[in-house]
């Protein structure tokens, strides 16, 4: 009888104890502390890269999330001594003369319409250019410039499976380049938009066509994605045509646009023929022909252009307004259907701003630019209210708001522009961060913060300062990048390479000198070298490890070279032997316990000596 | 003419028994057995040594098989027919290098595990005990051998450090079977999946003497 009873108390217990264990755990979970939630154990990894531009230092900074944790500096467009970046030969043909660009955009390569980690591009807004970094070993493999293209800005982010980057005017100049007044700015300018093609497997790029367009400042864009496939959307301020004080004389229209790119369309007019060659690209002209451009009407000034994961609205950030404004993808169809135009600009119909616009939203003063999350919501970052705005895309309601510091400029969402935005957190790049780190003098870092937006409330998580400048960040899940740890030494293709000591050796040919060096633990090989006054000497060196972190450096005294060789990399650099004299060579990059050791000497005899 | 019987002796109880000298179905399945067992020697590790340090908390593992030994990295998932890395670090204490075309080994051991399975499968076709007994002798005399032999490459490694070598060490050991410290490093030396399969040939042996003799006394 008693145990009976037992039994019956226990099964009456047993569920009400089971949902108190579980809401417990539950309780514990949500209640984790800001420090919790960031806490990264020793030896354990952080879940997710952000690759953050580093603007006018021509780099791209990868950090791990959540710890802000900086991990690496990924050199592009600017030399990096350490590394040889801008030293060795490879290097050197890559970056193609220049020593500095303005790396704003990264973005991530994408299949069918997520990040897929394979490449990482980013645009030069100096220069002109793009720049693709392989993600198997965080390299810059490939620089391409993009003529006709003044300040490349608006750009590259990706189509939704890699076909196209984009890239646009910001400067407008005369295409093609040449000497013409100044004052004549609104005949004898042009903005350009630009498409270049990627390659499927192995991430070439080229010019793919062009549209030449209107002297705008083209800002920010980004590819349609789901309904809105095959078409892009570019914004772009200073409509007023000012060429002078921008600062009065762009702001002075209520409403700037956005331009809605056919790129199917544009592939089809080129495949007929419909275009003309500049500067060795193919450009459309949409005065001759049509179908390919639209205008949206935005307010004021847009910055941010951010089409919604579905790809049903364009989002569109006008930083001297206080609303984002929402367009409709399928009103916009109607809308060209119908032949709902206000004018034209250079042969673009104008679309009557009721028939595109579906909301403005209230969000705030500066709206510069708007990402994901999974639940529905947009996160839009407002730069002199300095706070992010979160509101519901379909019932158009800011629900919170939250202060950062100080200026934000973008923020970025896990996979947060993509078609599968991740939600969790969103990570706000602010572009003033005084008084929120270890003072250093005058020049300030630029400041991250990393806020949580899994609750109904955004919350505030961590600070962490970041290098010069990031102006737009890319987060990916970390599982879906598998960078290789060394270079496996037998698939080493390059021409310079050899594999083992006994190949080592020193081809003389004139007064160019090829010395093809071996480094392992913990020598050269060969270590005592011997050259005349003006040799031209080309060091190939092979690292020999194959064991991971075992990079050896290579630095001659009195030069200016210097580079890390990579375990199963083979690397040219060029020394002259200028003067005669005695020159010390050394390993720069700590390796073992005979690093120190790990030495060689130049001698270089004046000319004619010997 | 030959006994047609064997005699087997119960060292415990002093009794003996008579087994028949032709082996018994049952017996001949088992000789069959050991010839199967021994035959993936000559594709499985024979041997395998690991280090493992601080900086290599996975471990460098070193497998030696029976024509040729791979050297394997679990932090790049990369395996290399020389002993790369384990070269790169003993060069620091002085050791000789590691080189797969020293050991004349490799040409033949895999032929002699041919022939020990051939020879097992001959005993198991004959069926005398005789044959049978002989040829796990000899594959037991062998097994010996290749003990022997791998301790003298291993005292030999360990013996013969270079006088300039960077880091002087005393000469040292490395462990057959088992584990001991050298250094920052641990060295585990274990035998291999090859090795463990033809161990279980080498005790089908006893286990036949046993099963027959039990058989005996039980009839
Ligand atoms: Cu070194």
């Amino acid at each position: 009888m008693r145990l009976i009873n037992c039994g019956k108390i226990m099964r009456l217990l047993s569920l009400p104890l089971l949902v108190g264990f579980l809401g417990l755990l539950f309780a514990c979970k949500g209640g984790q502390s800001p420090a919790e939630k960031v806490y990264v154990p020793p030896g354990k990894l952080d879940s997710y890269y952000a690759f953050l531009s580093g603007g006018h230092s021509g780099q791209i900074g990868v950090f791990g999330l959540p710890s802000g944790r900086l991990i690496k500096m990924i050199p592009v467009f600017a030399p990096d001594v350490a590394i040889g970046w801008g030293i060795d030969e490879g290097s050197k043909e890559i970056m193609g003369g220049y020593i500095w660009g303005d790396a704003h955009h990264p973005a991530l390569s994408e299949t069918n319409g997520d990040y897929d980690g394979r490449w990482l591009f980013i645009n030069d807004t100096a220069n002109g250019r793009i720049a693709r970094i392989d993600l198997k070993d965080f390299v810059t493999k490939e620089i391409i410039t993009l003529p006709n293209v003044g300040g490349n800005h608006a750009s590259p982010f990706v189509t939704p499976n890699t076909e196209y980057l984009v890239g646009a005017t910001r400067f407008s100049i005369p295409v093609p380049n040449r000497d013409v007044p100044i004052e004549t700015y609104k005949e004898n300018f042009n903005g350009v938009i630009a498409f270049v093609s990627v390659d499927k497997n192995t991430g070439h790029m080229e010019n793919a066509f062009q549209i030449l367009m209107p002297p705008f400042d083209y800002d920010l864009a980004d590819a349609g994605k789901r309904v809105s496939y095959g078409w892009a959307f570019f914004s772009c301020y200073n409509s007023e045509e000012a060429y002078k004080d921008l600062e009065v004389e762009a702001s002075q229209k209520d409403r700037d646009f956005i331009a809605a790119v056919n790129w199917k369309a544009a592939e089809e007019a080129i495949k007929e023929g419909k275009y003309k060659e500049i500067n060795g690209v193919k450009v459309i002209d949409p005065q001759e022909v049509k179908g390919i451009v639209y205008f949206l009407p935005t307010p004021k000034s847009p910055h941010g252009s951010d089409v919604t994961p579905d790809g049903k609205y364009i989002v569109g950030g006008g930083k001297l307004a206080a609303v984002v404004t929402v367009h409709g993808f399928e009103k916009m169809q109607e809308a060209i259907k119908k032949g709902d135009f206000d004018g034209e600009v250079m042969g673009i119909p104008i679309l009557k701003y009721e028939s595109v616009r579906v909301a403005e939203v209230p969000v705030g003063l500066g709206p510069l630019h708007t990402q994901f999350d999974d639940q529905g919501y947009a996160y839009t970052s407002l730069f002199v209210d300095s706070a992010i705005a979160k509101w519901k895309l379909g019932t158009w309601e800011v629900v919170d708001k939250i202060p950062v510091y100080y200026n934000i400029g973008h923020l970025a969402a896990i996979h947060g522009d993509t078609v599968k935005p991740r939600g969790k957190f969103v990570l706000a790049m602010n572009k003033i961060a005084k008084g929120r780190y270890l003072p250093v003098g005058p020049s300030h870092p630029e400041s991250a913060q990393l806020i949580d937006i899994s609750g109904k409330k955004m919350e505030m998580l961590l600070d962490f300062p970041t290098p010069v400048e990031p102006h737009y960040g890319q987060i990916i899940d970390a599982t879906l990048i598998k960078p290789e740890l060394v270079y496996p030494l037998d698939q080493n293709k390059d021409p310079y390479a050899i594999k083992s000591a006994d190949q080592a050796r020193v081809e003389r040919n004139g007064n160019r000198v090829d010395v093809y060096m071996i480094a392992i633990r913990s020598h050269f090989t060969p270590n005592i070298l011997k050259f005349e006054e003006g040799d031209n000497v080309y060091f190939h060196i092979t690292n020999l490890e194959q064991d991971v972190d075992i990079t050896h450096g290579f630095g001659i005294n009195f030069s200016n070279v210097d580079m890390q060789i990579e375990p199963g990399e083979t690397k040219t650099v060029k020394w002259v032997a200028e003067k005669p004299g005695i020159y010390p060579f050394y390993c720069t990059n700590f390796c073992s316990a005979l690093h120190q050791e790990m030495q060689g000497y130049i001698e270089v005899a004046s000319k004619g000596s010997k | 003419m030959a006994k047609d019987t064997l005699t087997i002796i119960d060292n415990r109880t002093g009794k003996s028994y008579e087994i028949p000298i032709s082996l018994s179905k049952r017996v001949r399945i088992l000789i069959l057995a050991a010839a199967l067992l021994i035959i993936p020697g000559i594709f499985l590790p024979v041997w395998t040594i690991t280090l493992v340090a601080p900086q290599y908390p996975k471990g460098i593992k070193m497998s030696i098989y029976a024509n040729k030994l791979t050297e394997y990295n679990p932090e790049t998932g990369m395996t290399s027919n020389v002993p790369r890395l384990i070269n790169g670090l003993n060069h620091y204490i002085g050791m000789h290098e590691i080189r797969p075309d020293e050991f004349k080994e490799f040409r033949w051991l895999p032929f002699m595990i041919i022939a020990f399975s051939i020879l097992a499968l001959l005993s198991a076709i004959v069926g005398k005990w005789h044959f049978a007994t002989l040829g796990w002798i000899l594959f037991i005399l062998f097994g010996i051998f290749m003990i022997g032999d791998f301790y003298r490459w291993l005292y030999e490694y360990g013996h013969n450090l270079s006088p300039q070598a960077a880091i002087k060490i005393d000469p040292y050991m490395p462990p057959v079977i088992g584990w001991k410290r050298l250094a920052n490093f641990t060295v585990i030396s274990l035998p291999g999946t090859g090795s463990i399969l033809v161990g279980f040939a080498a005790i089908l042996g006893p286990i036949i003497l046993w099963l027959e003799s039990r058989q005996k006394r039980l009839s």
